[in-house]
């Protein structure tokens, strides 16, 4: 989750507002405060400010982050550019790790607003006076068609601006935030805000045009440069930003251009803005566009950013814009809070609590939600429009917990009576590492996930060998080293005999526990099987010393077993045996065995192959021992 | 009084001598090993018949770099002597090569040159200052030659060579690696008076012993010996039993818990189908964890088979529009295929989902799983990519926060941790959802554990399940690095064979 820094001054004015003579909350209450909320407090620091030269964006950085790297909006690198930026000072802030489902808590103005809240200050939510502008979006039904598709786009028309350094930075990082948060990346939602002043007209276009169909200015390259005026397929070409999104438009053959009355362009969604309508400290009126492929998440990106920004710039009006989609109209933003009925009994109930009507309300008027006056005993709840979590009633009530403290709630049990069961197979196990950690063997526990290089290659099993193709692959390793799951036990067993080389011999190591077979039977399409491997080494190991332990162990466990003369590669030819399935005896009387391979073949024991050893870089025998310990009990 | 049969001799042996004697030297006279002599020795004393005095002395022998000296002479030697010749000035780079040292063991050894007073660096030369005298063999010469051949000598023999030891060591304990010394102990007995009285007075003995053999107790001639006693504080050699591997022993706490509490042990596959993984849990297809980036996909077997087309129907309709869960579900378009991708499961919580999804509706139910899971992680001392997860959850109608707090308070109480706390979180399938913090009291903070929460009405209706569903899924590697006392992950898997033998089993 991304770690949203905000200026602690500002956000102090934000809870403090309306209420007089308040006093500044401590760093440590405040951090109480936020993580009573939900959002985990990473630190408090003091930032250092950088502001792009290129695009003026503000760019702030923890001492210990350093310099910036590159600019997040007009992506310009700062590596190959060292002197693209200034430092404009430092910045008190509080650094909170954000909860992915809530969006509007972001910016100061919203954590505000959340915080006034919780803490009784203002319950409810604000209303917000709108006024219908003149300006219409017209959308291209083309947007709707695969090769070009991304159909919709909600927009507002904020007047009254004024803006500053700080109020600038959080108008861009509320746009980031959001793009993260909502837009997954852009895919989902892209922000664009413009200075309103320069557009020509009210009649704008959200058309699908070709690559080469116009040239404009991306942002972050002058204006006034003619020689920097770029088609859209260029764009992706060349400019930072456009390069790194290129991917959002792959198989596109029409690109999304937003253009006002004179043809001049606002942005290229997903990609970037123009150059022409750039926010500086300076723009007093904004147009806002907001595009992407669901209708529901571009209209709560935009009811966050407008009123989150309202909470900031409380003299700022808001306007709406008629959106023309191919099938209807539309006027955005849609402020209209959603509508839920709630159980107070549920409610209670869920927390687990006794909670009376009242102050369930308490709860959740502290919380931002309003509560229809009604005569039902049950409630009605509004949930103020910039929610984007509040998919159902369960989702009230975690609210209402969290306005009651998760530090107040009761820890309490059940009382219903149940019984516990433990799985066979673990109980067995517990039994096979008595009996083994008897016989003087040490359990070790090795990673599940390996390499065809440690299963196969180093125990000289060859390319064409099957065995090779019953281990899962992983299609996107994250390593070399763990390309597939593990079918055997016994490179790991030798791996730790190899990190312990400097170490006291004898070394006598066992594990139990379960590989993963590739298995057409199974629903998923593998299955796990649990094993036992057993593995001796020192200087007078040999066949006799694993034969031994296995006798011992057979019998503890109480198997039947039946040892053959047998042929492996892994193993020194004509000291390796063939561990066969006879007849099961013990606590689940009447088990039958079921036959593994076609011989009954459980597993194998014997001196390993010299080649296996020099492999691991080992000096010394030795001898091993590996069966499918469900199988011998007839546990599977 | 009786004595032993070793105790009588010695008591007899040092009345004949008369006079304080070394152990050593008794037991040479007594024609027996050491250790009877001084165990006889420390009897009697401990019975005031024989005084014990212990005196400290100390051993030399020529350490590696030494040795060279009793054949050659000590460089700062070969440098006099060079001096000397030269008519007692030396440029100094130059007597390297006039004396074949090579010029750093020159440099090495004008220490010792200015500590004998034999010469001195003035500016670039090297300037003889000898007095008198200073070519005969000095006392720490005379003691490399006296230890040639690999002598051990006490500095009671030395002294009583004629070597001036203070002198000597002066030079020697300074010379890295010139002299290896050891301090012991010599232990001297004599006779004391009450020793002599009883020797007056007439005492009869009985052999002595070590073993007590079969013999002995067939015959009976057991009656007419004395078992030689034992120094019991001494320890013996070392013993290590086998032993479970101590994560083990942390999950078998972990499962004892939870079976103490009624819960039902469960299983689920390492590969899992997304559908299992993701889209029972009500995470939308789109959402960051099912990224590439998070999430192990698995090449072979290429697909998953998915359940009941009823079942999955449910599912999709929850996903696209919140079916009759009375939710809005996350209008988008689900897709099939991409329910039937398996990835290797991220959460044990695919176990429990399973359960459930078997769980007779309308009746109570505890179900837990302990198992590895598997997620893209980057490798380093806190993660790799894979560990282990507790999932459980319980179905009840009284399923609550409120009970989610105190099972998971139990559970940790169980596990040695006092108190638990909890915070607002946030997982697509849990609401209200909780992040679990214990109170780990050797660091006194709280330390967060996993999430937890009540299956939102989404993942549980599809179900059949009416009833509310508490969930958690707990990290269990760092429970143990906690009570292991273990920095890294990488100690569990990669681990040391001193560890594995030495870890206390009182240690869970």
């Amino acid at each position: 989750m991304p770690i949203v820094g905000m200026s602690v001054e500002l956000l102090m004015q934000q809870i403090n507002r309306g209420v007089d003579g308040a006093r500044p909350l401590t760093d440590e209450h405040l951090r109480d405060t936020i993580t009573q909320i939900g959002s985990e407090v990473e630190e408090f620091a003091d930032m250092q400010q950088f502001r792009c030269d290129r695009c003026g964006r503000i760019i702030e950085r923890t001492d210990k982050q350093g310099d910036p790297v590159e600019c997040p909006q007009c992506g310009v690198d700062f590596r190959t550019t060292p002197d693209g930026f200034e430092r404009t000072g430092t910045n008190h802030v509080v650094r909170v790790d954000m909860l992915a489902d809530r969006p509007d808590v972001y910016d100061p103005g919203g954590m505000g607003r959340c915080i006034r809240g919780y803490l009784g200050v203002e319950k409810g939510f604000p209303q917000i006076e709108m006024t219908d502008s003149d300006y219409v979006v017209t959308i291209d039904p083309k947007l709707s068609q695969p090769s070009s598709f991304r159909p919709y786009i909600v927009c507002a028309v904020l007047r009254n601006l004024e803006l500053d350094n700080e109020l600038v930075k959080i108008l861009m990082n509320m746009q980031e935030n959001l793009h993260w948060a909502l837009g997954r990346d852009r895919k989902l939602a892209a922000i664009g805000a413009h200075n309103l002043d320069v557009l020509q007209g009210t009649q704008f276009r959200y058309a699908a045009l070709a690559p080469d169909a116009l040239r404009f200015v991306p942002l972050g390259f002058s204006q006034d440069d003619p020689g920097s005026a770029m088609t859209p397929g260029e764009v992706l070409e060349r400019h930072g930003t456009g390069k790194k999104y290129a991917r959002l438009l792959a198989g596109f053959d029409k690109y999304p251009i937003l253009t006002d009355e004179s043809d001049a362009v606002l942005s290229m969604p997903p990609i970037i803005n123009g150059e022409l309508t750039r926010v500086t400290e300076e723009t007093r009126n904004i147009f806002l566009d907001i595009t992407g492929q669901s209708m529901r998440v571009i209209d709560r990106a935009l009811n966050v950013m407008v009123t989150n920004l309202k909470e900031l710039i409380p003299q700022m009006t808001v306007e709406r814009v008629r959106i023309k989609l191919p099938d209807r109209e539309l006027q955005t933003p849609d402020l209209t809070p959603s509508r839920m009925a709630l159980s107070v009994r549920e409610a209670a109930e869920t927390i687990g609590v006794p909670l009376e009507r009242d102050a369930l309300v308490d709860l959740l008027r502290r919380m931002g939600h309003e509560i229809e006056p009604a005569s039902t005993s049950d409630l009605t709840v509004l949930s103020p429009a910039y929610r984007n979590d509040i998919m159902h009633p369960i989702d009230l009530i975690e609210d209402a917990a969290v306005a009651f403290g998760y530090d107040n709630l009761p820890a309490d049990l059940v009382p219903t009576f149940t019984v516990g069961a433990p799985r066979e197979i673990e109980e067995r196990s517990a039994i096979a590492r008595r009996a083994l950690t008897g016989l003087g063997f040490h359990q070790v526990m090795t990673l599940g996930l390996t390499s065809e290089e440690a299963s196969f290659d180093k125990w000289r099993i060859d390319v064409g060998d099957p065995v090779r193709d019953r281990a899962v692959r992983i299609e996107n390793p994250i390593s070399v080293e763990q390309t597939i799951t593990r079918v055997s036990l016994l490179p790991g067993l030798l791996e730790t005999f190899a990190i312990n080389k400097q170490h006291d011999l004898p070394q006598q190591l066992f594990e139990l526990g379960d590989c993963c077979f590739v298995d057409r039977e199974a629903e998923t399409g593998a299955s796990e099987r649990r094993l036992l491997a057993v593995a001796l080494i020192g200087p007078h190991v040999g066949y006799a010393d694993i034969r031994a332990a296995f006798d011992a162990f057979a019998h503890e466990v109480g198997a039947t077993l039946d040892i053959q003369p047998t042929e492996h590669a892994s193993f020194v030819p004509g000291r390796v045996a063939s561990i066969r399935l006879r007849a099961i005896s013990g606590p689940t009387d009447g088990t039958k065995a079921r036959a593994v391979g076609t011989d009954g073949e459980i597993g194998r024991m014997g001196e390993v192959h010299p080649e296996v050893i020099e492999a691991y870089g080992l000096r010394h025998a030795i001898a091993v021992l590996e069966l499918d310990f469900g199988a011998m009990l007839g546990l599977e | 009084m009786e004595l032993s049969r070793n105790e009588h001799r010695v008591l007899q042996t040092l009345a004949e001598i008369a006079e304080p004697v070394a152990i050593g030297t008794l037991a040479e006279r007594l024609e027996l090993d050491q250790s009877p002599v001084t165990a006889a020795c420390t009897q009697l004393s401990q019975a005031g018949l024989v005084q014990l005095d212990e005196t400290p002395f100390r051993e030399f022998r020529l350490g590696a770099e030494g040795q060279p000296f009793t054949e050659a002479p000590l460089p700062e030697r070969s440098i006099l002597a060079a001096l000397a010749d030269a008519g007692g000035t030396l440029p100094f780079p130059t007597v390297g090569d006039k004396t074949g040292l090579g010029s750093s063991v020159v440099g090495q050894t004008l220490r010792w040159l200015t500590q004998r007073g034999w010469a001195r660096k003035d500016k670039g030369d090297l300037v003889l200052t000898a007095a008198e005298g200073a070519d005969a063999e000095q006392p720490d010469e005379v003691m490399i030659h006296a230890l040639a051949k690999g002598r051990v000598a006490t500095d009671r023999e030395l002294v009583d060579e004629g070597i001036d030891l203070g002198a000597a060591l002066a030079i020697l304990e300074k010379r890295k690696g010139f002299l290896v010394v050891k301090e012991r102990v010599e232990r001297v007995a004599s006779i004391a008076d009450q020793g002599r009285a009883l020797l007056r007075e007439g005492v009869t003995s009985r052999e002595t012993v070590t073993q007590l053999t079969p013999e002995l107790l067939t015959d009976g001639k057991w009656r007419d010996v004395e078992l030689q006693p034992y120094d019991v504080r001494h320890a013996a050699k070392r013993m290590l039993p086998g032993k479970e591997h101590p994560f083990q022993r942390t999950l078998d706490r972990v499962r004892r818990v939870f079976l103490e509490m009624g819960f039902t042990e469960i299983v689920s596959p390492w590969v899992e189908s997304s559908f299992w993984d993701f889209d029972a849990l009500f995470q939308p297809q789109d959402h960051p964890a099912r990224d590439m980036q998070d999430t192990f996909y698995v090449a072979r077997p290429e697909s998953s088979r998915l359940p009941e087309d009823a079942l999955v129907e449910r599912i999709q309709a929850v996903h696209e529009t919140g079916g009759d869960t009375g939710s809005t579900g996350w209008q988008y378009r689900w897709s099939r295929d991409r329910a039937h991708k398996p990835v290797l499961r991220t959460h044990t919580t695919a176990a429990t989902i399973r359960a459930l999804a078997k769980h007779s509706a309308g009746k109570p139910g505890k179900y837990f799983v302990i198992g590895p899971v598997f997620r893209r992680e980057t490798v380093d001392f806190k993660h790799l990519p894979i560990f282990h997860q507790v999932d459980g959850i319980i179905v009840d109608p009284q399923a609550s926060l409120a009970t989610l707090k105190g099972t998971l308070t139990a559970f940790y109480q169980k596990m040695g941790f006092p108190a638990v706390r909890f915070a607002p979180s946030f997982f697509p399938y849990t609401e209200p959802s909780a992040e679990v913090f214990a109170l780990f009291e050797r660091r006194n903070e709280f330390v967060e554990m996993g999430g937890s929460g009540i299956f939102r009405p989404e993942v549980t209706i599809p179900l059949g399940i009416h009833d509310r569903v508490l969930a958690w899924g707990l990290g269990l590697e760092r429970l143990a690095m906690m009570l292991h006392d273990l920095e890294a992950i990488g100690d569990i898997y990669f681990a040391s064979m001193p560890w594995l033998r030495e870890a206390p089993l009182c240690q869970s």
